[in-house]
Protein backbone atom coordinates (compact mmCIF):
# COMPACT_ATOMS: atom_id res chain seq x y z
CA UNK A 1 0.00 0.00 0.00
CA UNK A 2 1.28 3.48 -0.76
CA UNK A 3 1.71 6.02 2.00
CA UNK A 4 -0.48 8.50 0.13
CA UNK A 5 -4.07 8.78 1.24
CA UNK A 6 -7.11 10.73 0.29
CA UNK A 7 -7.99 12.10 3.74
CA UNK A 8 -11.70 12.40 4.36
CA UNK A 9 -12.69 15.03 6.93
CA UNK A 10 -15.81 15.06 9.03
CA UNK A 11 -18.88 16.00 6.98
CA UNK A 12 -17.08 15.23 3.72
CA UNK A 13 -17.42 12.85 0.81
CA UNK A 14 -14.28 12.20 -1.21
CA UNK A 15 -13.76 9.91 -4.16
CA UNK A 16 -10.61 8.10 -5.31
CA UNK A 17 -10.42 7.08 -8.97
CA UNK A 18 -6.73 6.12 -9.25
CA UNK A 19 -6.45 3.45 -6.57
CA UNK A 20 -5.24 5.83 -3.83
CA UNK A 21 -6.52 4.61 -0.44
CA UNK A 22 -9.13 6.66 1.42
CA UNK A 23 -8.61 7.33 5.12
CA UNK A 24 -10.47 8.92 7.98
CA UNK A 25 -9.94 9.10 11.73
CA UNK A 26 -11.87 10.00 14.83
CA UNK A 27 -14.91 7.81 14.25
CA UNK A 28 -16.67 7.80 17.60
CA UNK A 29 -20.41 7.91 17.09
CA UNK A 30 -19.75 9.01 13.50
CA UNK A 31 -20.00 6.61 10.57
CA UNK A 32 -17.53 5.96 7.77
CA UNK A 33 -19.39 4.64 4.76
CA UNK A 34 -17.34 3.34 1.84
CA UNK A 35 -18.87 2.76 -1.59
CA UNK A 36 -16.82 1.04 -4.27
CA UNK A 37 -17.10 -0.44 -7.75
CA UNK A 38 -15.25 -3.36 -9.41
CA UNK A 39 -13.02 -0.95 -11.39
CA UNK A 40 -11.21 0.35 -8.26
CA UNK A 41 -13.27 3.52 -7.91
CA UNK A 42 -14.20 4.20 -4.30
CA UNK A 43 -15.68 6.97 -2.20
CA UNK A 44 -15.87 7.54 1.53
CA UNK A 45 -18.38 9.53 3.59
CA UNK A 46 -17.68 10.59 7.21
CA UNK A 47 -21.10 11.58 8.60
CA UNK A 48 -21.99 12.62 12.16
CA UNK A 49 -25.78 13.04 12.45
CA UNK A 50 -28.49 10.53 11.41
CA UNK A 51 -30.93 12.78 9.60
CA UNK A 52 -30.92 16.21 7.99
CA UNK A 53 -33.51 18.61 9.42
CA UNK A 54 -36.86 19.02 7.65
CA UNK A 55 -35.67 22.21 5.95
CA UNK A 56 -32.80 20.30 4.31
CA UNK A 57 -29.08 19.80 4.88
CA UNK A 58 -27.99 23.30 3.84
CA UNK A 59 -24.55 23.41 2.26
CA UNK A 60 -23.21 20.38 4.19
CA UNK A 61 -25.17 17.32 2.99
CA UNK A 62 -22.27 15.06 4.02
CA UNK A 63 -22.79 16.01 7.68
CA UNK A 64 -25.92 13.84 7.74
CA UNK A 65 -26.13 10.09 7.10
CA UNK A 66 -29.34 10.26 5.05
CA UNK A 67 -28.30 13.02 2.63
CA UNK A 68 -24.61 12.01 2.71
CA UNK A 69 -25.24 8.43 1.58
CA UNK A 70 -27.21 9.71 -1.41
CA UNK A 71 -24.35 12.03 -2.35
CA UNK A 72 -21.76 9.25 -1.91
CA UNK A 73 -23.67 6.72 -4.04
CA UNK A 74 -24.28 9.29 -6.77
CA UNK A 75 -20.64 10.37 -6.94
CA UNK A 76 -19.22 6.83 -6.91
CA UNK A 77 -21.89 5.67 -9.38
CA UNK A 78 -20.92 8.48 -11.78
CA UNK A 79 -17.15 7.92 -11.51
CA UNK A 80 -17.14 4.11 -11.51
CA UNK A 81 -18.42 1.33 -13.68
CA UNK A 82 -20.49 -1.58 -12.43
CA UNK A 83 -22.43 -2.34 -9.33
CA UNK A 84 -21.76 -0.22 -6.23
CA UNK A 85 -21.12 -2.08 -2.97
CA UNK A 86 -20.79 -0.64 0.51
CA UNK A 87 -18.88 -1.21 3.77
CA UNK A 88 -19.56 0.57 7.06
CA UNK A 89 -17.60 1.26 10.24
CA UNK A 90 -18.10 3.36 13.38
CA UNK A 91 -21.35 4.24 15.13
CA UNK A 92 -19.97 3.54 18.61
CA UNK A 93 -21.94 4.28 21.74
CA UNK A 94 -19.29 6.30 23.53
CA UNK A 95 -21.43 7.60 26.45
CA UNK A 96 -24.91 7.07 27.83
CA UNK A 97 -25.24 10.05 30.22
CA UNK A 98 -27.63 7.95 32.26
CA UNK A 99 -30.14 7.87 29.38
CA UNK A 100 -31.77 4.78 27.90
CA UNK A 101 -32.46 6.46 24.53
CA UNK A 102 -30.65 5.16 21.46
CA UNK A 103 -27.23 6.84 21.17
CA UNK A 104 -26.20 9.01 18.22
CA UNK A 105 -23.97 6.14 17.07
CA UNK A 106 -26.82 3.62 17.08
CA UNK A 107 -29.11 6.03 15.26
CA UNK A 108 -26.41 6.79 12.67
CA UNK A 109 -26.06 3.07 11.92
CA UNK A 110 -29.85 2.62 11.73
CA UNK A 111 -30.20 5.59 9.35
CA UNK A 112 -27.51 4.11 7.08
CA UNK A 113 -29.18 0.68 7.05
CA UNK A 114 -32.52 2.28 6.18
CA UNK A 115 -31.29 4.37 3.26
CA UNK A 116 -29.00 1.65 1.83
CA UNK A 117 -31.85 -0.83 1.88
CA UNK A 118 -34.20 1.67 0.20
CA UNK A 119 -31.59 2.16 -2.57
CA UNK A 120 -31.13 -1.63 -2.84
CA UNK A 121 -27.37 -1.40 -2.26
CA UNK A 122 -25.57 -4.49 -1.03
CA UNK A 123 -23.56 -4.14 2.19
CA UNK A 124 -20.50 -6.41 2.07
CA UNK A 125 -19.02 -5.68 5.49
CA UNK A 126 -19.66 -3.84 8.75
CA UNK A 127 -17.75 -3.05 11.94
CA UNK A 128 -20.30 -1.11 13.97
CA UNK A 129 -21.16 -0.27 17.56
CA UNK A 130 -19.08 -1.03 20.62
CA UNK A 131 -17.78 1.73 22.84
CA UNK A 132 -14.47 2.73 21.27
CA UNK A 133 -13.28 5.10 18.57
CA UNK A 134 -11.93 3.87 15.25
CA UNK A 135 -9.64 5.00 12.42
CA UNK A 136 -10.11 3.42 9.00
CA UNK A 137 -8.30 3.06 5.67
CA UNK A 138 -9.93 1.66 2.53
CA UNK A 139 -7.79 0.37 -0.31
CA UNK A 140 -9.82 0.45 -3.57
CA UNK A 141 -7.47 -2.05 -5.25
CA UNK A 142 -8.34 -4.92 -2.88
CA UNK A 143 -11.62 -3.53 -1.49
CA UNK A 144 -10.49 -4.15 2.10
CA UNK A 145 -11.43 -1.72 4.88
CA UNK A 146 -8.73 -1.78 7.57
CA UNK A 147 -9.87 -0.65 11.00
CA UNK A 148 -7.80 0.37 14.01
CA UNK A 149 -9.51 0.74 17.38
CA UNK A 150 -8.50 3.21 20.08
CA UNK A 151 -7.64 0.20 22.27
CA UNK A 152 -5.06 -0.97 19.72
CA UNK A 153 -7.32 -3.64 18.20
CA UNK A 154 -7.37 -4.14 14.43
CA UNK A 155 -9.92 -5.56 12.02
CA UNK A 156 -10.26 -6.10 8.25
CA UNK A 157 -13.59 -6.31 6.51
CA UNK B 1 -29.98 45.25 23.05
CA UNK B 2 -29.71 41.55 23.87
CA UNK B 3 -26.87 39.42 22.62
CA UNK B 4 -28.11 37.02 19.98
CA UNK B 5 -26.01 33.84 19.87
CA UNK B 6 -27.32 33.48 16.33
CA UNK B 7 -25.15 36.45 15.38
CA UNK B 8 -22.11 34.36 16.33
CA UNK B 9 -23.38 31.66 14.00
CA UNK B 10 -23.77 34.23 11.24
CA UNK B 11 -20.28 35.64 11.66
CA UNK B 12 -18.90 32.12 11.66
CA UNK B 13 -20.72 31.35 8.41
CA UNK B 14 -19.26 34.55 6.96
CA UNK B 15 -15.78 33.52 8.06
CA UNK B 16 -16.21 30.10 6.46
CA UNK B 17 -17.50 31.41 3.15
CA UNK B 18 -14.76 34.04 3.19
CA UNK B 19 -12.12 31.38 3.75
CA UNK B 20 -13.66 29.19 1.02
CA UNK B 21 -13.64 32.13 -1.39
CA UNK B 22 -9.94 32.62 -0.59
CA UNK B 23 -9.22 28.90 -1.00
CA UNK B 24 -10.90 28.85 -4.43
CA UNK B 25 -8.85 31.84 -5.57
CA UNK B 26 -5.67 30.18 -4.33
CA UNK B 27 -6.59 26.93 -6.08
CA UNK B 28 -7.01 28.70 -9.39
CA UNK B 29 -3.76 30.64 -8.92
CA UNK B 30 -1.62 27.62 -8.04
CA UNK B 31 -3.52 24.78 -9.76
CA UNK B 32 -3.26 22.84 -6.49
CA UNK B 33 -6.50 22.10 -4.69
CA UNK B 34 -6.66 24.09 -1.47
CA UNK B 35 -9.34 23.47 1.12
CA UNK B 36 -10.58 25.01 4.35
CA UNK B 37 -9.92 22.69 7.28
CA UNK B 38 -11.25 24.85 10.06
CA UNK B 39 -12.85 28.18 10.75
CA UNK B 40 -13.61 29.65 14.12
CA UNK B 41 -14.51 32.90 15.77
CA UNK B 42 -12.68 33.07 19.06
CA UNK B 43 -12.73 35.29 22.15
CA UNK B 44 -9.59 34.88 24.18
CA UNK B 45 -7.29 36.93 26.39
CA UNK B 46 -4.35 38.38 24.48
CA UNK B 47 -2.04 36.14 26.52
CA UNK B 48 -3.74 33.00 25.13
CA UNK B 49 -3.56 34.19 21.53
CA UNK B 50 0.15 34.91 21.99
CA UNK B 51 0.68 31.52 23.69
CA UNK B 52 -1.11 29.65 20.87
CA UNK B 53 1.63 30.58 18.36
CA UNK B 54 4.53 30.73 20.85
CA UNK B 55 6.49 27.75 19.55
CA UNK B 56 6.29 28.41 15.81
CA UNK B 57 8.64 29.90 13.25
CA UNK B 58 6.58 31.74 10.70
CA UNK B 59 6.55 33.67 7.52
CA UNK B 60 3.65 36.06 7.58
CA UNK B 61 1.83 38.76 5.72
CA UNK B 62 0.03 41.64 7.44
CA UNK B 63 -2.85 43.40 5.74
CA UNK B 64 -4.83 46.23 7.30
CA UNK B 65 -8.37 47.15 6.27
CA UNK B 66 -10.39 50.32 6.71
CA UNK B 67 -13.49 52.11 5.46
CA UNK B 68 -16.77 50.36 6.26
CA UNK B 69 -14.86 48.22 8.77
CA UNK B 70 -11.37 48.56 10.18
CA UNK B 71 -8.94 46.09 11.66
CA UNK B 72 -5.87 44.00 11.03
CA UNK B 73 -5.23 40.62 9.54
CA UNK B 74 -2.25 38.35 9.75
CA UNK B 75 -1.50 35.28 7.69
CA UNK B 76 0.93 32.83 9.16
CA UNK B 77 2.66 30.19 7.07
CA UNK B 78 5.01 27.81 8.76
CA UNK B 79 8.37 28.05 6.97
CA UNK B 80 8.00 24.88 4.89
CA UNK B 81 4.56 25.95 3.74
CA UNK B 82 5.84 29.38 2.78
CA UNK B 83 8.55 27.89 0.62
CA UNK B 84 6.07 25.39 -0.87
CA UNK B 85 3.70 28.24 -1.79
CA UNK B 86 6.54 30.27 -3.26
CA UNK B 87 7.53 27.25 -5.41
CA UNK B 88 3.95 26.81 -6.64
CA UNK B 89 3.75 30.45 -7.66
CA UNK B 90 7.26 30.85 -9.02
CA UNK B 91 8.56 27.50 -10.27
CA UNK B 92 12.32 26.99 -10.19
CA UNK B 93 14.74 28.70 -7.86
CA UNK B 94 12.87 31.87 -6.98
CA UNK B 95 14.90 34.73 -5.58
CA UNK B 96 13.84 36.03 -2.16
CA UNK B 97 12.20 39.10 -3.66
CA UNK B 98 10.08 37.07 -6.04
CA UNK B 99 9.10 34.59 -3.33
CA UNK B 100 8.21 37.47 -1.03
CA UNK B 101 6.02 39.20 -3.58
CA UNK B 102 4.33 35.88 -4.34
CA UNK B 103 3.46 35.38 -0.68
CA UNK B 104 2.15 38.93 -0.39
CA UNK B 105 -0.06 38.27 -3.40
CA UNK B 106 -1.41 35.15 -1.69
CA UNK B 107 -1.99 37.21 1.47
CA UNK B 108 -4.02 39.73 -0.45
CA UNK B 109 -6.10 37.01 -2.11
CA UNK B 110 -6.96 35.25 1.15
CA UNK B 111 -7.72 38.42 3.07
CA UNK B 112 -9.87 39.72 0.20
CA UNK B 113 -11.93 36.54 0.54
CA UNK B 114 -12.88 37.43 4.12
CA UNK B 115 -13.31 41.14 3.55
CA UNK B 116 -15.49 40.73 0.46
CA UNK B 117 -17.89 38.54 2.43
CA UNK B 118 -18.21 41.14 5.18
CA UNK B 119 -18.55 44.00 2.70
CA UNK B 120 -21.39 42.14 0.95
CA UNK B 121 -23.08 41.21 4.22
CA UNK B 122 -22.92 44.73 5.64
CA UNK B 123 -23.45 46.54 2.35
CA UNK B 124 -20.37 48.66 3.03
CA UNK B 125 -17.24 49.27 1.11
CA UNK B 126 -14.05 48.11 2.83
CA UNK B 127 -10.58 48.91 1.55
CA UNK B 128 -7.43 46.84 1.96
CA UNK B 129 -4.15 48.58 2.71
CA UNK B 130 -0.97 47.39 0.99
CA UNK B 131 0.38 44.17 2.57
CA UNK B 132 3.64 43.99 4.49
CA UNK B 133 5.90 40.99 4.86
CA UNK B 134 7.25 39.53 8.13
CA UNK B 135 9.49 36.63 9.10
CA UNK B 136 9.07 36.03 12.78
CA UNK B 137 9.15 33.68 15.74
CA UNK B 138 6.06 33.18 17.86
CA UNK B 139 3.64 36.04 18.41
CA UNK B 140 5.74 38.49 16.41
CA UNK B 141 3.90 37.09 13.41
CA UNK B 142 0.99 39.28 14.58
CA UNK B 143 1.02 43.05 14.06
CA UNK B 144 2.02 45.05 17.21
CA UNK B 145 -1.55 46.31 17.69
CA UNK B 146 -2.67 42.69 18.12
CA UNK B 147 0.17 41.25 20.20
CA UNK B 148 1.01 44.21 22.45
CA UNK B 149 -1.17 45.52 25.27
CA UNK B 150 -3.01 44.30 28.34
CA UNK B 151 -2.49 40.49 28.46
CA UNK B 152 -5.97 40.02 29.96
CA UNK B 153 -7.81 42.01 27.30
CA UNK B 154 -10.23 39.82 25.35
CA UNK B 155 -9.17 39.68 21.71
CA UNK B 156 -11.69 38.50 19.15
CA UNK B 157 -10.23 36.82 16.11
CA UNK B 158 -11.58 35.09 13.03
CA UNK B 159 -9.35 32.19 12.20
CA UNK B 160 -9.21 29.84 9.24
CA UNK B 161 -6.84 26.98 8.62
CA UNK B 162 -6.28 26.28 4.93
CA UNK B 163 -4.30 23.38 3.54
CA UNK B 164 -3.54 21.86 0.17
CA UNK B 165 -4.81 18.31 -0.26
CA UNK B 166 -1.33 16.81 0.12
CA UNK B 167 -0.83 18.95 3.25
CA UNK B 168 2.38 20.48 1.87
CA UNK B 169 0.91 23.90 2.48
CA UNK B 170 -0.72 24.86 5.75
CA UNK B 171 -1.69 28.45 6.37
CA UNK B 172 -3.48 30.12 9.26
CA UNK B 173 -5.40 33.28 8.56
CA UNK B 174 -6.25 35.54 11.52
CA UNK B 175 -8.52 38.54 11.09
CA UNK B 176 -8.73 40.82 14.11
CA UNK B 177 -11.41 43.48 13.72
CA UNK B 178 -11.20 46.71 15.68
CA UNK B 179 -13.57 46.98 18.64
CA UNK B 180 -16.05 49.21 16.86
CA UNK B 181 -15.97 46.97 13.80
CA UNK B 182 -16.68 44.01 16.01
CA UNK B 183 -19.85 45.61 17.31
CA UNK B 184 -20.95 46.15 13.74
CA UNK B 185 -20.21 42.56 12.76
CA UNK B 186 -22.03 41.13 15.77
CA UNK B 187 -25.04 43.25 14.93
CA UNK B 188 -25.04 45.14 18.22
CA UNK B 189 -24.71 48.59 16.72
CA UNK B 190 -21.75 50.94 16.65
CA UNK B 191 -20.04 52.31 19.69
CA UNK B 192 -16.88 52.19 21.71
CA UNK B 193 -17.96 49.27 23.84
CA UNK B 194 -20.78 47.35 22.22
CA UNK B 195 -22.96 45.27 24.52
CA UNK B 196 -22.51 42.04 22.55
CA UNK B 197 -18.77 42.24 22.88
CA UNK B 198 -18.94 43.24 26.55
CA UNK B 199 -21.33 40.42 27.44
CA UNK B 200 -19.48 37.71 25.56
CA UNK B 201 -16.15 38.95 26.90
CA UNK B 202 -17.49 38.98 30.46
CA UNK B 203 -18.97 35.48 30.07
CA UNK B 204 -15.64 34.28 28.67
CA UNK B 205 -13.83 35.86 31.64
CA UNK B 206 -16.24 34.19 34.07
CA UNK B 207 -15.62 30.82 32.44
CA UNK B 208 -11.90 31.42 32.50
CA UNK B 209 -12.15 31.82 36.27
CA UNK B 210 -13.88 28.41 36.31
CA UNK B 211 -10.81 27.01 34.54
CA UNK B 212 -8.57 28.67 37.11
CA UNK B 213 -10.55 27.00 39.90
CA UNK B 214 -10.16 23.70 38.05
CA UNK B 215 -6.39 24.21 37.97
CA UNK B 216 -6.38 24.95 41.71
CA UNK B 217 -8.44 21.81 42.39
CA UNK B 218 -6.12 19.68 40.28
CA UNK B 219 -3.10 21.10 42.10
CA UNK B 220 -4.68 20.47 45.52
CA UNK B 221 -5.69 16.88 44.72
CA UNK B 222 -2.52 15.77 42.94
CA UNK B 223 0.12 17.94 44.61
CA UNK B 224 1.24 18.88 41.08
CA UNK B 225 1.24 22.65 40.56
CA UNK B 226 -0.94 23.40 37.50
CA UNK B 227 -2.13 26.60 35.87
CA UNK B 228 -4.42 27.70 33.01
CA UNK B 229 -2.21 27.92 29.89
CA UNK B 230 -4.78 28.77 27.29
CA UNK B 231 -8.38 29.82 27.41
CA UNK B 232 -10.58 30.29 24.34
CA UNK B 233 -14.26 30.75 23.67
CA UNK B 234 -15.08 29.96 20.06
CA UNK B 235 -18.03 29.63 17.75
CA UNK B 236 -17.34 26.84 15.25
CA UNK B 237 -19.46 24.71 12.90
CA UNK B 238 -20.47 21.57 14.86
CA UNK B 239 -18.64 19.37 12.36
CA UNK B 240 -15.37 21.15 13.21
CA UNK B 241 -15.61 20.41 16.96
CA UNK B 242 -14.03 16.90 16.98
CA UNK B 243 -10.93 17.96 15.04
CA UNK B 244 -10.04 20.40 17.83
CA UNK B 245 -8.44 17.49 19.69
CA UNK B 246 -7.11 15.57 16.67
CA UNK B 247 -6.54 11.83 16.86
CA UNK B 248 -4.18 11.79 19.87
CA UNK B 249 -5.25 9.57 22.77
CA UNK B 250 -6.94 11.21 25.74
CA UNK B 251 -8.01 9.79 29.09
CA UNK B 252 -10.64 11.44 31.24
CA UNK B 253 -14.28 12.00 31.99
CA UNK B 254 -17.28 13.39 30.13
CA UNK B 255 -20.41 14.82 31.76
CA UNK B 256 -23.85 15.92 30.64
CA UNK B 257 -24.94 19.30 32.09
CA UNK B 258 -28.52 20.25 32.99
CA UNK B 259 -29.44 23.83 33.83
CA UNK B 260 -28.49 27.24 32.51
CA UNK B 261 -26.60 26.38 30.50
CA UNK B 262 -27.20 22.72 29.62
CA UNK B 263 -24.76 20.84 27.43
CA UNK B 264 -21.60 18.79 27.90
CA UNK B 265 -18.33 19.10 29.76
CA UNK B 266 -15.16 17.06 29.24
CA UNK B 267 -12.03 16.83 31.41
CA UNK B 268 -9.42 15.12 29.24
CA UNK B 269 -5.76 14.44 29.99
CA UNK B 270 -3.39 13.55 27.21
CA UNK B 271 -2.32 9.93 27.58
CA UNK B 272 1.12 10.60 29.08
CA UNK B 273 -0.13 13.10 31.63
CA UNK B 274 -2.96 10.82 32.75
CA UNK B 275 -0.23 8.45 33.95
CA UNK B 276 1.36 11.26 35.99
CA UNK B 277 -1.99 12.25 37.46
CA UNK B 278 -2.92 8.68 38.41
CA UNK B 279 0.52 8.21 39.96
CA UNK B 280 -0.08 11.31 42.08
CA UNK B 281 -3.62 10.32 43.06
CA UNK B 282 -3.03 6.61 43.78
CA UNK B 283 0.02 5.96 45.93
CA UNK B 284 0.46 2.39 44.66
CA UNK B 285 2.94 0.77 42.31
CA UNK B 286 1.08 -0.08 39.06
CA UNK B 287 -2.57 0.35 40.20
CA UNK B 288 -5.16 -1.86 38.47
CA UNK B 289 -7.36 -0.38 35.72
CA UNK B 290 -10.37 -0.09 38.01
CA UNK B 291 -8.44 1.99 40.51
CA UNK B 292 -7.01 4.19 37.75
CA UNK B 293 -10.50 4.74 36.38
CA UNK B 294 -12.00 5.64 39.72
CA UNK B 295 -9.16 8.10 40.47
CA UNK B 296 -9.65 9.85 37.13
CA UNK B 297 -13.44 9.94 37.67
CA UNK B 298 -13.07 11.40 41.15
CA UNK B 299 -10.77 14.17 39.90
CA UNK B 300 -13.13 14.84 36.95
CA UNK B 301 -16.09 15.09 39.30
CA UNK B 302 -14.48 17.64 41.58
CA UNK B 303 -13.07 19.72 38.71
CA UNK B 304 -16.46 19.76 36.96
CA UNK B 305 -18.41 20.76 40.06
CA UNK B 306 -16.05 23.67 40.69
CA UNK B 307 -16.24 24.73 37.07
CA UNK B 308 -20.03 24.75 36.68
CA UNK B 309 -20.65 26.22 40.15
CA UNK B 310 -18.96 29.39 38.88
CA UNK B 311 -21.62 29.67 36.16
CA UNK B 312 -24.46 28.82 38.54
CA UNK B 313 -23.35 31.38 41.14
CA UNK B 314 -22.96 34.20 38.62
CA UNK B 315 -26.28 33.41 36.92
CA UNK B 316 -28.16 32.80 40.17
CA UNK B 317 -29.28 29.30 39.12
CA UNK B 318 -28.02 25.75 39.26
CA UNK B 319 -26.18 23.54 36.83
CA UNK B 320 -26.41 19.81 37.61
CA UNK B 321 -24.05 17.31 36.05
CA UNK B 322 -24.48 13.60 35.31
CA UNK B 323 -22.19 11.01 36.90
CA UNK B 324 -18.85 10.85 35.06
CA UNK B 325 -18.48 8.72 31.92
CA UNK B 326 -14.87 7.45 31.87
CA UNK B 327 -13.16 7.53 28.49
CA UNK B 328 -9.82 6.43 27.04
CA UNK B 329 -9.91 7.08 23.31
CA UNK B 330 -8.92 9.21 20.30
CA UNK B 331 -9.64 12.89 21.07
CA UNK B 332 -11.81 13.41 17.98
CA UNK B 333 -13.75 10.20 18.66
CA UNK B 334 -14.52 11.43 22.20
CA UNK B 335 -15.90 14.74 20.94
CA UNK B 336 -17.86 13.29 17.99
CA UNK B 337 -20.93 12.09 19.95
CA UNK B 338 -21.10 15.40 21.83
CA UNK B 339 -20.97 17.37 18.59
CA UNK B 340 -23.40 14.88 17.04
CA UNK B 341 -25.96 15.43 19.81
CA UNK B 342 -25.65 19.21 19.62
CA UNK B 343 -25.70 19.09 15.84
CA UNK B 344 -29.25 17.80 15.78
CA UNK B 345 -30.52 21.19 16.88
CA UNK B 346 -27.79 23.71 16.03
CA UNK B 347 -25.31 24.32 13.21
CA UNK B 348 -22.73 26.18 15.23
CA UNK B 349 -21.24 24.99 18.50
CA UNK B 350 -20.00 27.29 21.25
CA UNK B 351 -16.79 25.84 22.60
CA UNK B 352 -15.28 27.02 25.89
CA UNK B 353 -11.91 25.42 25.80
CA UNK B 354 -9.13 25.68 28.40
CA UNK B 355 -5.81 23.95 28.77
CA UNK B 356 -4.68 23.35 32.33
CA UNK B 357 -1.14 22.17 32.73
CA UNK B 358 2.31 22.37 34.21
CA UNK B 359 5.04 24.53 32.63
CA UNK B 360 7.04 21.40 31.65
CA UNK B 361 3.89 19.94 30.00
CA UNK B 362 4.12 16.75 32.06
CA UNK B 363 0.46 17.41 32.88
CA UNK B 364 -1.75 18.69 30.11
CA UNK B 365 -5.52 18.70 30.58
CA UNK B 366 -8.18 19.94 28.15
CA UNK B 367 -11.36 21.29 29.73
CA UNK B 368 -14.03 21.58 27.07
CA UNK B 369 -17.51 22.96 27.72
CA UNK B 370 -20.10 22.68 24.96
CA UNK B 371 -23.26 24.54 25.98
CA UNK B 372 -26.43 23.81 24.07
CA UNK B 373 -27.43 26.91 22.04
CA UNK B 374 -30.87 27.74 23.49
CA UNK B 375 -29.72 27.41 27.08
CA UNK B 376 -26.54 29.34 26.29
CA UNK B 377 -28.77 32.12 24.98
CA UNK B 378 -30.76 32.02 28.25
CA UNK B 379 -27.51 32.15 30.22
CA UNK B 380 -26.36 35.26 28.35
CA UNK B 381 -29.82 36.87 28.70
CA UNK B 382 -29.72 36.44 32.47
CA UNK B 383 -26.05 37.33 32.82
CA UNK B 384 -25.52 40.25 35.24
CA UNK B 385 -22.84 41.72 33.05
CA UNK B 386 -22.00 44.84 35.09
CA UNK B 387 -21.64 42.90 38.32
CA UNK B 388 -19.43 40.38 36.55
CA UNK B 389 -17.25 43.10 35.09
CA UNK B 390 -16.92 44.76 38.51
CA UNK B 391 -15.51 41.54 39.93
CA UNK B 392 -12.68 41.41 37.40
Amino acid sequence: MTDRYVRVGLAEVRVSTDGTPLATSGLGSCLAIVAYTPDDVAGMLHAMIPEAPDEGPGDRPAKFVDTGVGLLLDRVGEAGDGRVRVKLAGGAKMFDFGSTDASVGERNAAAAARILSSRDVSVTGTDLGGAIGRSVVFDPTDAVLRIRGADGSTNRI
Amino acid sequence: MRVDVGSLATVNALARSGAERGARALTSLTNVETRVDLTDVTFQPRSSLVESVADGEYVGVHVGFEGGLSGRTALAFDRESASAVAKLLVPGEAGDDLAQSGLMEVGNILVSGFIDEWANHLGRSINLRPPSFVEASGARVFPPAVREGDPDEQIVSFHADLATVDEAVDVDVYVVPGREALGTILGAGDGENPLAVRTLSAFAALTQRGAERAAETTSAMTGIETDVDVFRFSAVPVEDVPSRLGDDRYVGTVFGLEGTPSGYFAVLFDAASSDHVVEALVPLEDPDPELRESAVKELGNVVTSGFVDGWANALGGTVEHTPPDYVDDFGDAILSPLAGRLGQSQEVAFVLDSIVGTPDESVNCELIALPEADSFQRALDSFPIDAALDQQ
